[in-house]
């Protein structure tokens, strides 16, 4: 089933233009990749699926339905949760918090004791379960990537959108990370759209990868595609016959 | 040393009725980011209202401020929904428009109600010896002990609720609550309607010993401002710990200097703290 469709999506900022007709699909329980050069309009494209940003002409379809004007506490409640590439816990709440916040809306019909169950629940699986009574801004990194993680998932959300959850960890880091992706991605059947720039995480869990350049979708393709594209070598290592001329 | 102890304890009741009023500004400020100029009128209307109740309808007391509470929360939400909603994303138009609404507000009072002094019947009568040492007046007694509880009440609701928690979230970091599934244009309405009957609790609990006049809602609105800078902009505690600093150093200063100087105290302690730490006693943001 078509999950998420998105239809010549546009947005410019002034002069530049941060996404330019961007058309793309991401199918129910794929996990798509979406990479490109810094400044190519990856994480504008994320606030436009989130509704954090309204995009100036195109579509966003979510689960069939035309969600492009639809205010972000709406698009949440559908079922699309976020998480940023600069964390942002609300840093004077423990995790439980946290968490709490967001199962609050989502899980709203639940008693209190049932919605703090579901919260360790979700701590636990991302794998913070002894720091439920810390407050969030005294994490470190990769832990605050954990409860972001947690926190989007108390949204009960079928597309997952993540942003460099795997950024600035270190390479034992990063395999643990891959690790709970996936798990998380069977545990909760989730569809996901993830940012990264570690390639190794990216080439070996994504089903399918978007590449954007200067807000342009050129390539798209499976993981072994899309490394060999001319087009994709172009836009990261520059035009060699441009540079020689 | 009698003396000194007379003074302080009017220190802390008025503190205390001063940290009430000024949580409400510090729940305004901290989710709407919005400075509310009319807060004090607020606390003018439930002063009102709660007189007239009682005096013209022949309620009881309690009946009469209960009904003050619920209008004040009614006018507040009105307020937010016509006035401050159209003004998101700019702080300099909601200050204009509550400044305005302030003055409009006060000639309000005193075309309806007039220029002289009205006040609500005491909730007790009587004094109690304090200490074994000086007689002090029950009412003011029940006041600080309605408004200390009040305080409380409030502080646990934000603090142990999912609404409080949701609340919270808000004020401190807004698109992602929405994010995650919060309507924050439904929790600004719901706090602003807080806030005011924050302001109107004070009104309630300090009307039967000091009467409202039309014009003395500024004078609470910039007291709460004065608290709330003190204690921090974003923090609630903050609030209520500078509410008792203001009350006390109110108190010692009309007593041991000068009461013409009354409002000139809060002020000099104001910029002492601000001199020394910018973002106020208990607060981490400076508010720009």
């Amino acid at each position: 089933m078509l999950l998420l469709e998105l239809n010549e999506v546009s947005k410019s900022f002034g002069g530049v233009k941060a996404l330019e007709n961007v058309t793309a699909e991401v199918q129910e329980g794929e996990i798509v990749g979406l990479i490109g050069p810094n400044g190519a309009g990856k994480t504008t494209l994320f606030n436009v699926i989130a509704g954090v940003i309204k995009c100036d002409r195109g579509k966003v379809k979510f689960a069939g339905k035309d969600i492009t004007k639809y205010p972000t506490h709406k698009i949440s409640t559908l079922g699309i949760g976020r998480t940023f590439q600069i964390v942002r816990p609300f840093a004077t709440m423990s995790c439980l918090e946290n968490v709490l916040v967001a199962l609050s809306i989502s899980e709203k019909s639940r008693s209190k004791n049932e919605r703090i169950e579901k919260a360790q629940e979700l701590l636990e699986t991302v794998g913070l379960a002894e720091k439920e009574q810390t407050p969030a801004g005294n994490l470190n990194l990769i832990d605050k990537k954990r409860l972001e993680l947690a926190r989007a998932l108390a949204t009960n959300p079928r597309l997952l959108l993540l942003d460099e959850v795997i950024g600035g960890l270190n390479s034992y880091e990063v395999g643990e990370a891959i690790a709970l992706i996936d798990k998380l991605r069977k545990n909760f059947k989730l569809t996901i759209l993830w940012i990264e720039h570690v390639m190794k995480a990216i080439m070996q869990l994504s089903d399918r990868i978007l590449v954007l350049d200067q807000g342009k979708l050129i390539c798209e393709g499976t993981p072994e595609e899309v490394s060999h594209d001319a087009r994709v070598i172009r836009a990261y290592l520059g035009d060699s016959s441009a540079s020689s001329s | 040393m009698v003396d000194l102890l007379l003074y302080l304890t009017n220190g802390i009741v008025m503190g205390t009725s001063y940290a009430l009023c000024a949580l409400g500004v510090a729940l305004v400020v901290g989710v709407m980011r919005v400075i509310n100029f009319a807060h004090g009128e607020f606390y003018v209307l439930a002063g009102y209202l709660s007189a007239t109740f009682a005096s013209a309808l022949h309620l009881g007391i309690f009946p009469s401020i209960a009904m003050s509470i619920l209008c004040v929360f009614f006018v507040g939400l009105v307020v937010e929904r016509f006035l401050i909603r159209p003004t998101y994303g700019n702080e300099m138009y909601s200050l204009i428009i509550t400044f305005i609404l302030y003055i409009i507000v006060e000639n309000l009072y005193l075309f309806i109600f007039g220029p002289y002094p009205q006040k609500p019947p005491n909730w007790v009568s009587g004094s109690q010896n304090l200490f074994g040492l000086f007689y002090y007046g029950n009412q003011r007694l029940v006041s600080f002990v309605t408004a200390a509880l009040l305080i409380s009440i409030f502080l646990v609701v934000l603090h142990k609720t999912w609404l409080g928690r949701v609340i919270r979230a808000v004020a401190i970091d807004r698109e992602m609550a929405s994010l995650l599934g919060v309507n924050p244009t439904r929790i600004n309405f719901f706090s602003f309607g807080l806030g005011c009957v924050l302001a109107g609790a004070a009104g309630i609990v300090l009307t039967p010993i000091f009467p409202v006049v039309p014009t003395v809602g500024v004078g609470i609105s910039l007291t709460a401002f004065v608290v709330v800078v003190l204690g921090g902009m974003d923090s609630f505690l903050g609030a209520v710990v500078g509410g008792l600093i203001l009350g006390i150093v109110e108190n010692l200063g009309v007593a041991y200097i000068s009461s013409g100087y009354k409002h000139l105290f809060g002020f000099v302690i104001l910029i002492l703290v601000l001199f020394l730490k910018p973002t106020g006693l208990f607060g981490h943001r400076q508010f720009q």
